[in-house]
């Protein structure tokens, strides 16, 4: 009996708290949805609702109605008036002992004023410069006034940290200023002299936990509008959350991208285009440090580099040109040029037609061609070691962005060899037939057949990147070597990150004779051709080399699932702007 | 037989019983024969027909089995086992292994079957992202003492070796859809039968399958338990564990006394100085 009681209790304890958790979850969106009509629609069409729709036949129904509503705005004036009236003697009695310490700051013509201010970097703020007086501009992100103080949030890149405005005799803080800090509004950017403060517990809404700012002046530098086409908190939010009172609000691709430059506040996006700044970087010093030389290719083309198809036209006064879709003839023309090892990095411009997520009609093309003495496999493992030093780079020296774009999208820490592994294509059609897969040997992967490899791939050697080696020659472009040793072969290789292409390569035909003979084998015409054959008439070493897409790769090592996340400002089949 | 008398009152209308009253069965009409009366007569007959039912499917069954064994009999004559040919040759050549090792536990048992091996075999090493930095000096370190062969032409087998700090178990893996063979002692099981001419291992010497089972507990077990085992292990140890010669239970000890900072008092001093001789010497 006893026990019987003691579940009843038990459960009669769940209900309530189960009842209490969705009245406070109830309230919370409630104020949210408040605070974003607030926000987007201004407060006074707050108001607009109260007048209902009038419906035919229904007059007498309407002039109550209307009445009513009446009455409601005569006792809104009303209420005004008496506010106002409040207001004004204690406006007139009471002094501002800020004055002077806050306000909108006139606009920064570079006049010369406070050029001897030195500013303090949200990120820097700690324990180690307590009690000190610093000066910070960053964005207001949140605001909150609640009688004589006022909480906010001030942002710097991916740093946020906690300012106190709080009305104080000693410090001088009037309540005219502490109104005036919780009426700036949202994203403006802001000058603040403040003192550190330890924080007696730590702030666990921002990433400066140990101390706040305790306010001494304010003034506004830009001021942002009062509404806002999206709210950086809910472009910021995790995509999944388990916690189960979380708001759900997200805002979706397209928003994003309308409103690029306040999507690109969110501290997800400022670290992943940081992430994309080292990728490049990285890939530039540690091909420098290899003796490759940096050049740069015209984008503006008299004929298609490869296939033809897939190339956007421009007028070119009263001819055509076409966009550059990859540097490659170039870059072939670079190592004839004596440059040896070369690499470029550039706009690249495909017209294909596809709406995917991998996709964009522009983006950035980092690629190399280097010249070798005996096998192309001393450019494969060039190419190889530089993507495995790229990956090293950015496990040692971002690790804090890839923290940061791991607390809005969850991703998998990418996984590599060192050195690289690299598998030849049989191999690949083996593991594929194992898993029930059958491909011929001449026959090409699909983006399916890929990414099952790239699944086969990890699960036996435990790495996201690999190497596919000796393509078949009948899946290749014109101009790649075939393999001396097997006709069915070629001197080409592909390069693979989470089962997906990033790179297509092959040691090139730097024989005119061979190349003429290899273009017909393809149907292809020798004339449209021609400049290019003439380029390796005047003597040209063997070569092979790649090419990667920057966003690609940014995408598949943070293990996101849409490029438009890694291009700053993308372009595709429906979308130019901004 | 009894004498009948006029019926003194004649009352042969029927009665009309009421309507509006339910019925009962009349208990005088339902009068069932007695349960508890034993026909014996009855239950004979019954008795007879389960009998005889029971022994035409016994019957059945004997026949039945006389066939099957006949079966057994013709089919074992096809066999024509010979008890003394007990020797099964296995013979496996895989094209690749994959061997996931941890640079917390090297794998010294490598030492011996590389340098030993008859097989052409080609050896590639990785180090995983897992590894951090300072571990990768150690690691080719490690691979340098090796002197394993990476360009080897027509090479039949390869043998790829990734170390890896996820996980202390070596992992041995054929395919990406079978399930790995984990830890060093199956490990060598797997790589004493592909290479045999290297390190002995008579599977079906249940003797042997028991001192290797001892080393694989040993290299799990905490650190007090580490002289029970130990004991169990050296029991008839002279200057080899088993059968006085170097088997592939030594080797596994072996690997396993080389993860040990000190070598404990209880492992022979010369069963460890001669394994050293044999294994690092090549």
């Amino acid at each position: 009996m006893c026990d019987e009681y003691e579940i009843l209790e038990f459960l009669e304890l769940d209900y309530q708290m189960e009842r209490r958790r969705r009245l406070r979850r109830k309230r919370k969106m409630n104020d949210a949805l408040k605070n974003r009509q607030l926000t987007a629609y201004g407060s006074s069409n707050m108001v607009v609702s109260e007048t209902p729709v009038q419906v035919e036949g229904d007059t007498a129904a309407s002039k109550k109605a209307a009445k009513k509503a009446a009455k409601a705005a005569e006792k809104q004036q009303k209420k005004a008036e008496h506010k106002a009236a409040s207001a004004q003697p204690q406006n007139e009695s009471e002094p501002d002992t800020s004055e002077g310490r806050y306000g909108v700051l006139k606009l920064i013509q570079s006049s010369g004023d406070h050029r001897g201010r030195v500013y303090t970097d949200v990120q820097d703020l700690g324990v180690k410069i307590d009690s000190q007086e610093v000066w910070v501009r960053a964005r207001l992100q949140t605001s909150r006034a609640k009688g004589k103080q006022c909480f906010a949030v001030l942002r710097q890149s991916s740093s946020t940290v906690q300012l106190l405005v709080s009305v104080n005799e000693e410090r001088a803080i009037s309540k005219q200023m502490v109104k005036f800090a919780g009426n700036i509004t949202k994203e403006s950017i802001i000058d603040v002299r403040a003192t550190v403060v330890k924080t007696a517990s730590p702030v666990e809404s921002c990433t400066v936990r140990n101390v706040e700012l305790l306010a001494v002046e304010i003034w506004t530098v830009s001021a942002a509008r009062p509404q806002l086409p999206l709210q950086i908190e809910d472009a910021a939010r995790p995509e999944k959350s388990d916690d189960p009172e979380a708001l759900r609000i997200r805002v979706n691709q397209d928003t994003r991208l309308d409103n690029r430059v306040l999507d690109l506040r969110t501290p997800a996006n400022q670290a992943i285009f940081r992430l994309e700044a080292g990728v490049c970087r990285l890939f530039r010093d540690i091909l420098t440090r290899k003796g490759f030389v940096e050049i740069h290719t015209p984008k503006i083309i008299p004929a298609a580099s490869e296939g033809g198809a897939n190339v956007f036209t421009v007028s070119y006064f009263k001819s055509s040109a076409y966009l550059a879709q990859s540097p490659q003839l170039y870059k072939q023309m670079a190592i004839a040029a004596d440059f040896d090892k070369v690499f470029t990095v550039g706009a690249v411009f495909r017209a294909e037609d596809s709406n995917t997520h991998r996709h964009l009609t522009e983006f950035v093309g980092l690629d190399l061609e280097m010249s070798f003495k005996h096998h192309y496999h001393e450019v494969l493992d060039t190419i190889g070691t530089t993507f495995t030093e790229i990956f090293k780079g950015l496990r040692d020296e971002y690790a804090a962005e890839i923290a940061t774009v791991g607390q809005q999208y969850r991703v998998e820490p990418f996984k590599y060899l060192d050195p690289p592994l690299r598998l030849e294509f049989p191999q690949a059609i083996q593991m594929l037939k194992e898993a029930g897969v059958t491909l011929g040997e001449e026959d090409d992967l699909s983006t399916p057949d890929e990414k099952l490899l790239g699944r086969l791939v990890r699960a036996k050697y435990d790495t996201d990147f690999y190497i596919l080696d000796k393509y078949p020659l009948a899946v290749r472009p014109f101009y790649t070597m075939p393999d001396p040793k097997n006709p069915k072969t070629s001197n080409s290789y592909d390069m693979f990150m989470r089962g997906e292409e990033i790179l297509s390569g092959a040691q090139r035909i730097h024989d005119p004779d061979y190349l003429i003979e290899r273009a017909k084998h393809h149907a292809i015409d020798i004339n449209k051709i021609a400049a290019y054959i003439e380029s390796f008439r005047l003597g040209c070493p063997p070569h092979a080399g790649g090419g990667i897409g920057l966003e690609r790769v940014v995408m598949l090592y943070l293990g996101l699932d849409n490029i438009r996340k890694t291009s700053m400002f993308p372009r595709d089949p429906k979308r130019v702007t901004p | 037989m009894m004498y009948r008398m006029k019926n003194i009152i004649k009352y042969d209308d029927q009665l009309s019983l009421p309507k509006c009253m339910y019925r009962m069965k009349n208990p005088n009409h339902s009068v069932q024969p007695d349960d508890c009366d034993i026909h014996i007569s009855e239950q004979a007959q019954i008795s007879n027909n389960k009998m005889a039912e029971l022994e035409k499917r016994q019957d059945l069954l004997l026949k039945k089995l006389d066939t099957l064994y006949d079966r057994i009999k013709t089919i074992s004559a096809h066999c024509k086992f010979n008890g003394q040919d007990r020797k099964i040759n296995i013979n496996i050549q895989p094209e690749e292994i994959v061997l996931i090792v941890s640079p917390d536990n090297w794998p010294w048992f490598l030492k011996i079957i590389l340098s030993q091996s008859n097989i052409a075999l080609k050896t590639t090493w990785h180090i995983h992202s897992s590894v951090p930095n300072d571990k990768a000096l150690k690691i080719e370190g490690f691979m340098k003492n090796l002197q394993t062969q990476t360009s080897v032409n027509n090479a039949v087998m390869t043998l790829r070796l990734i170390f890896k700090c996820v996980s202390a178990d070596t992992e041995l893996k054929l395919s990406p859809l079978a399930i790995p063979i984990t830890g060093n002692v199956n490990v060598l099981r797997y790589l004493s039968l592909v290479f045999p001419s290297v390190v002995f291992y008579d599977h079906e010497d249940h003797t042997v399958d028991g001192l290797l089972d001892i080393c694989h507990i040993l290299e799990r077990t905490p650190e007090k338990n580490k002289e029970i085992q130990i004991t169990k292990l050296f029991l008839n140890c002279k200057n080899w564990i088993y059968k006085n010669e170097f088997t592939i239970v030594d080797l596994a000890a072996y690997n396993i006394a080389k993860q040990w900072k000190t070598i404990p008092k209880s492992v022979p001093k010369v069963w460890y100085e001669n394994c050293n001789k044999l294994c690092l010497s090549v």
